[in-house]
């Protein structure tokens, strides 16, 4: 046994061998809706296993354009995710700033009340949040999910946030101070600027757990036209007869750029996590 | 062909994004005049005329009841006196800094909290509701709803005591999964071997789909005659099989391995359900004990294997010990978000098709609320689950700390 990095043949065929078959697991759904995509109408359900069907037809992509609201959920959905995306991001960056540099009363206790947030069950939520949206009318509009969607991601971006800014120095905004900055001054144009990376993360975060909601807005959206994307292929996908296909096609037409868009910055988040974590 | 309606919605968001605007901006602004004129001896009085022209107009302008317009025109009051006696015009940026988020939350977290143990004490049904949103008054009830919570299943609900089993199993079998195989991926990533990137990348994969998607593609491959599980497992049974005579004996059908009625049979159901979701969480595991194992410093191992340790030794005394650190408190919140999972149960239990008899706690809960839209009952529901996840997180915590560092208690 010499170097811990050389490894012996025999173990590196048991590695790739184990690997292919976990990404051959992982890959499996992923495949089968491409496939069914790609099936012509009149066979939808059909016990073929082959990855590729032989007649393959773009036809429901086209469907699912054209003869959906496809567009509109997604427009629907884009604007919802964005408002939500914004505010959270604005709301969490000044508290994570006050958390991580400042000592004040109730930070301790702010900070383990966030970390207990996590662990409220969503539908305790929901329920007092539908039965005040129906009472003061605010049910089938987007103003009573955008605010649900950001504060409920609010104590896991300031947790992530404030991890960030405590690994900035400090002495940077001091010496601003010392130029003249005021308080607000040293946050925004010197920490803001410099945790561009973490900001973005956020953003992503609050993005895409916005984006793929499912119940919030089952519950509060009732109105067809106001669907988002999720709400619409759900109901793709209970027809389960005739619908399967269009399903399919929009699955994978929303899936390509979300999960671009995640491997990309997946990398941050998981260290933003485990700073978060670790520091407390 | 569909048309598009695009401005409806933009004037709506636009309009949102200014009352947030002009919220922020006025909760900061009033803190911060209170910063500005504490120390006035006019401060006090002043706040005591604030308190009493809201607590007026909410009560005879907007016609709130009169307790709640005496609690929110008290608010400013209470404020002033804090202002007065306790911060003293201390700690002024970061209040002003965590005001917004921190009412956000408060509104968004504690209210519901404090509406819920209202409700549970309380009768709002379907019923009622009208009445309630007329003339906001409901029926007192004492700890009915509660009793009703703890009792032995009904028509519309399994007993309790089930679905609690039910769940404790789900997060267990789910957590034990999700770390193991998450763990051994890691390791196998970790090392130096050709491709890395793209394995890491493929096995991403489950994390990165829209979950909705997912679970959806999962549920129609378990469908039972034209889903893939069913069929590959029928596949399996040809391939192992062998014709007597006539007859035709598989051994693998004898132990269980048969097609199954995934979307009806309750048990089948659930094994589907934890199939899924196992399949979701690894990845998110994967990546956390990766980025663990990543920062362990080779120093040790080359030290260990100088002194002979054996691989197995290494990784038992060197890598879970300096693993632990990040590994518990993801544990903790894989935990939660395993025993909170609503998103996967309702999607593979609620459509057409789906039986009761697979539910946790928490998609019980959801559809006790809004598919039977019994509030109250789903309010003091609501309740208990919360306490059984507070006592088991603080008992885990609790123990984890004192196995990390034994010499502090």
């Amino acid at each position: 046994m010499s170097s811990l990095d050389k490894v012996s043949l025999r173990q590196s065929i048991v590695t790739h061998a184990f690997l292919w078959i976990a990404c051959l697991v992982a890959l499996f759904p992923v495949s089968r809706i491409i496939t069914i995509s790609l099936r012509p109408g009149n066979r939808l359900l059909s016990s073929d296993l082959s990855l590729i069907p032989a007649d393959a037809t773009l036809s429901s992509y086209v469907k699912i354009v054209t003869e959906k609201p496809f567009l509109q959920w997604l427009y629907n959905s884009l604007l919802i995710t964005v408002t939500t995306s914004l505010i959270g991001v604005c709301l969490a960056a000044t508290a994570a700033y006050a958390f991580s540099r400042y000592k004040f009363p109730g930070r301790k206790s702010g900070l383990l009340f966030l970390m207990t947030t996590q662990m409220i069950p969503g539908a305790m939520l929901l329920l007092p949040i539908y039965l005040v949206l129906t009472k003061i009318g605010l049910n089938n509009t987007y103003t009573g999910l955008v605010v649900a969607y950001s504060v409920t991601t609010l104590p896991f971006s300031i947790w992530i946030l404030k991890g960030y800014f405590d690994t900035v120095p400090k002495s940077l905004e001091e010496a601003a101070r010392i130029d003249g900055c005021t308080e607000f001054g040293a946050f925004y144009r010197i920490l803001l600027p410099l945790s561009k990376p973490s900001l973005a993360i956020v953003f992503l975060f609050n993005f895409t757990q916005a984006w793929n909601e499912y119940l919030v807005a089952s519950t509060i959206l009732q109105d067809s036209r106001l669907r988002t994307w999720p709400l619409g292929l759900y109901e793709l996908q209970g027809n389960f007869n005739s619908e399967w296909g269009l399903f399919a096609a929009g699955s994978v037409l929303i899936s390509v750029p979300v999960i671009l868009l995640f491997l990309y910055s997946s990398k941050y988040m998981i260290s933003g996590l485990t700073l978060g974590g670790v520091k407390g | 062909m569909t048309t598009l309606s695009l401005l409806p919605a933009v004037l709506e968001v636009i309009r949102l994004l200014l009352i947030v605007a002009v919220a922020v901006a006025g909760l900061v602004g009033f803190l911060w005049a209170n910063y500005k004129t504490w120390h006035s001896e006019y401060y006090l009085p002043g706040a005591a005329l604030l308190a009493l022209v809201v607590a007026a107009e909410l009560h005879l302008v907007f016609e709130a009841s009169l307790a709640i317009s005496v609690v929110l025109g008290a608010l400013p009051l209470l404020l002033a006196v804090l202002f007065k006696y306790a911060i003293r015009g201390r700690w002024m940026v970061p209040f002003l800094f965590a005001a917004p988020a921190s009412v956000g939350v408060a509104l968004l977290f504690l209210y519901p909290l404090v509406f819920e143990i209202y409700l549970s004490f309380h009768r709002l049904n379907l019923e009622t509701l009208g009445d309630w949103i007329r003339t906001g008054a409901i029926d007192f009830t004492g700890f009915e709803n509660f009793i009703e919570v703890l009792q032995v299943g009904s028509e519309t609900k399994e007993s309790f005591w089930i679905v609690t089993a039910r769940t404790f199993a789900w997060t267990g079998i789910n957590l034990v999964f999700h770390v193991f195989f998450g763990l051994v991926l890691a390791l196998f990533l970790n090392q130096k071997i050709r491709g890395v990137g793209a394995y890491r990348t493929i096995l991403m994969l489950p994390w990165a789909i829209p979950q909705l998607i997912a679970v959806l593609a999962w549920r129609g491959e378990f469908h039972s005659t034209f889903g893939y599980v069913n069929n590959l497992i029928r596949i399996v049974n040809d391939v192992f099989s062998f014709g007597v005579g006539e007859g035709r004996i598989a051994p693998l059908e004898w132990v269980g391995f048969r097609p199954q009625e995934w979307w009806t049979n309750p048990q089948a159901l659930f094994a589907s359900i934890c199939i899924v979701n196992i399949w979701l969480g690894i990845p998110f595991m994967m990546m956390v004990s990766l980025s663990g194992l990543q920062s362990i410093s080779k120093s040790y191992y080359e030290a260990a294997s100088l002194d002979g340790a054996s691989a197995w030794q290494r990784f038992r005394h060197i890598t879970l010990p300096l693993l632990k650190p990040i590994m518990v408190p993801s544990m903790i919140l894989g935990m939660i978000w395993t025993f909170n999972n609503v998103n996967v149960v309702y999607l593979m239990t609620a459509q057409r098709g789906g039986s009761e008899g697979a539910d946790i706690l928490v998609s019980d809960l959801y559809k006790q609320a809004f598919v039977y839209n019994r509030y109250s009952f789903s309010a003091a529901y609501a309740i208990v689950i919360f306490l059984i996840l507070l006592v088991l997180t603080a008992v885990w915590m609790k123990s984890s700390r004192m196995t990390e560092d034994p010499g502090r208690n």
